[in-house]
């Protein structure tokens, strides 16, 4: 059956190309912006992604994604320490704050201080320098892609001339030594980041009564994580997630208080209703030209199985077709910008929203296209 | 001994059919009473809307009846369920149609296979048939071609080559000659006649076309759902113009 169906879907060389044209730019169109989409809001959590020693995240109870910029008392870490389970905890700031190039030019940047002891929460991929190199005064360590593009120079032809170690910036209108160039991850905000000590943060940022952004902690072995959670929660009146909780809270916080998973929606809605009609258009006008030559069988004895397992076989095979065609050539785009942007994250739930989508596509079209051959009087074979 | 083997190739009785119109139902056929032995070229004649391709569908098991019976090779078609019906058909019918019905993605070969395929025999052994069958129809050379690439004539032999692969009982055949000229018909018309009617092989054929009568056996004239007269030619001296005679 199965090369029969084949051979009356490609005989038919105009329609079954438009057929996985329409698929394909479907099944193109759906994988990309699901793919941006998840790129977009895993950079939400970069930040997260890129401070993996910290297993456990306290913060105010309001505090629902990693730029809240709700403050903690500097008791907090303290209170912390002592509680049973904890093998460590150390302060983490994070704000974002104004910058001063050496050009004069102002800007802002993401600030984190870590403990200057233990460097507990800094980046974990040095390109220059060493992170040690932040104990020393006014040093900062800036990411790659800040330094490179988000505050590099304007050279003297226009070329721009990347922020070196070395150079001197102002955060605050305080003096801030590049010590060092790490790799992050990019950040939803496409914020430069500058690291510094925690101590030296509180001395940038503007005088406030409570500048702790997080308490980071680690767990003592054979501890239960959950009644860790629970105890810190009932010492300190605070928040306690793992990093895997704090990325879902990030992740549904953006969902909520942005449009982005609308907008993304309505392209992805757009791209799913463009194939479906294009698809299910197709395929039915593809099945009633042949009407005829589907009566020719009914007549000489074919059963409805046999006739349906013709539809269903042509549906999945310029499904399976454009599916394929459709989702490579998103991913050739996506090899294409790799970590640029638009951010490109082909998840495995990407690839089977996807497939569902053209399977529902496929489904439907073949569904439209089998009623009428179901309910073809093969008589009809016998006029003209 | 099989009882079926005695048998008419077809038999009806009292055969009625109408269809649902805005004016009601109108009885298409009304009261058929038909037998058709085996080895027979039976042609059914008459004017536009007399019934006979509404005979011809309720002869080949493709519409029910309302009423009456018909039975083709000692099987009662009325007694077998849809899917039973469907398989009889595609074992016991050959059909030729009209405007041939090839299927144009197919290789002529492939059309020849097609009623092979339908009772499940493996594509190499449907093939090797198929070929045999173009063979018989002068269309070996053919056989890679696809039906849009042959001329009318050719599609029709290809038509009548798919008609004969399964070795059915009784073949079917709505104005096989009307989308042809008259020589190319002629031809076809003798092809049908000398392959058709082997190892006892029973047509029944449905034709406007006046020029074809000298090949039939009997001829059943149609009028208004009725066969007002049947003419037997088997025992009359032989026609001009008809090969077989």
């Amino acid at each position: 059956m199965y090369p029969l169906a084949i051979q009356i879907l490609s005989g038919d060389r105009a329609k079954f190309t438009a057929l996985i044209l329409g698929l394909s730019l479907a099944s193109l169109l759906i994988t990309q912006q699901l793919a941006i989409f998840c790129g977009l809001m895993w950079r939400t959590f970069a930040f997260l992604d890129d401070t993996p020693s910290a297993r456990i995240w306290i913060m105010d109870a309001d505090a629902e994604f990693p730029d809240a910029g709700i403050s903690l008392p500097s008791t907090a870490v303290n209170v912390v320490r002592g509680i049973e389970g904890v093998s460590w905890a150390m302060p983490l700031f994070k704000r974002t704050l104004p910058l001063r190039l050496p050009n004069g030019k102002s800007e802002s940047a993401s600030v984190v201080g870590i403990d200057a002891s233990t460097l507990i929460g800094g980046p974990m991929t040095m390109l220059e320098g060493r992170i040690e190199d932040l104990r020393r005064p006014d040093a900062v360590i800036i990411d790659e892609y800040g330094a490179n593009v988000l505050l590099a120079l304007e050279g003297p032809e226009g070329a721009l001339v990347p922020l070196r170690v070395g150079d001197v910036l102002e955060i605050n209108d305080q003096r801030a030594e590049i010590v060092g160039i790490c790799r992050l991850s990019r950040n939803f905000e496409d914020f430069p980041i500058l690291y510094t000590t925690y101590e030296r943060a509180l001395r940038y940022a503007p005088p406030e009564r409570r500048l702790l952004s997080f308490v980071i902690a680690g767990l003592q072995s054979g501890a239960d994580l959950a009644l860790l959670k629970e105890r810190i929660a009932a010492q300190t009146g605070l928040k306690a997630l793992t990093i895997d909780e704090f990325k879902v809270s990030t992740f549904w916080y953006i969902a909520e208080e942005t449009g982005i998973p609308i907008n993304f929606g309505i392209t992805v809605t757009l791209g799913f209703l463009v194939g479906i009609s294009i698809a299910a258009q197709t395929f039915y006008t593809f099945t009633r030209d042949n009407l005829r030559q589907f009566a020719a069988l009914k007549a000489m004895g074919a059963r409805p199985g046999l006739l349906i397992g013709v539809v269903l076989s042509q549906a999945l095979t310029v499904g399976v077709i454009g599916l394929g065609l459709g989702a490579g050539a998103a991913s050739f785009i996506g090899y294409l910008t790799g970590e640029g942007d638009p951010p490109f994250l082909l998840l495995p739930p990407v690839l089977a929203a996807t497939s569902l989508a053209i399977l529902l596509t496929i489904g439907f079209a073949a569904l439209l296209s089998i009623i009428p051959v179901l309910r073809l009087d093969p008589a009809t074979v016998f006029r003209t | 001994m099989d009882s079926r083997s005695n048998a008419p190739a077809v038999e009806c009785h009292r055969l009625t059919k109408g269809f649902d119109s805005s004016q009601g139902r109108i009885a298409v056929l009304q009261g058929i009473d038909l037998r058709v032995e085996p080895g027979e070229l039976f042609m059914l004649v008459g004017p536009s809307g007399c019934g006979k391709t509404t005979l011809l569908s309720v002869l080949a098991g493709i519409l029910r009846p309302d009423g009456g019976s018909c039975s083709v090779a000692g099987v009662e078609w009325s007694s077998l369920s849809p899917s039973a019906l469907a398989s009889r058909r595609a074992s016991t019918i050959g059909f030729v149609f009209q405007q041939f019905n090839l299927l144009p993605a197919l290789t002529a070969a492939e059309n020849v296979a097609v009623p092979l395929f339908l009772q499940g025999v493996g594509r190499r052994e449907r093939l090797r048939a198929a070929h045999a069958l173009l063979e018989q129809v002068g269309l070996e050379r053919y056989a890679d071609a696809r039906p849009t690439k042959l001329s009318g004539g050719q599609q029709q032999r290809v038509a009548i080559a798919r008609a004969l692969v399964h070795s059915p009982k009784l073949i079917v055949c709505d104005e096989p000659t009307s989308a042809l000229d008259h020589e190319t018909g002629t031809r076809v018309m003798d092809l049908l006649r000398d392959r058709g009617l082997r190892d006892g092989r029973t047509i029944v054929l449905v034709t406007h076309d006046s020029r074809i009568y000298p090949y039939a056996d009997r001829i059943a004239f149609m009028d208004d759902g009725m066969i007002i007269d049947i003419k037997d030619s088997r025992n009359q001296p032989a026609s001009t113009g008809a090969s077989h005679a």
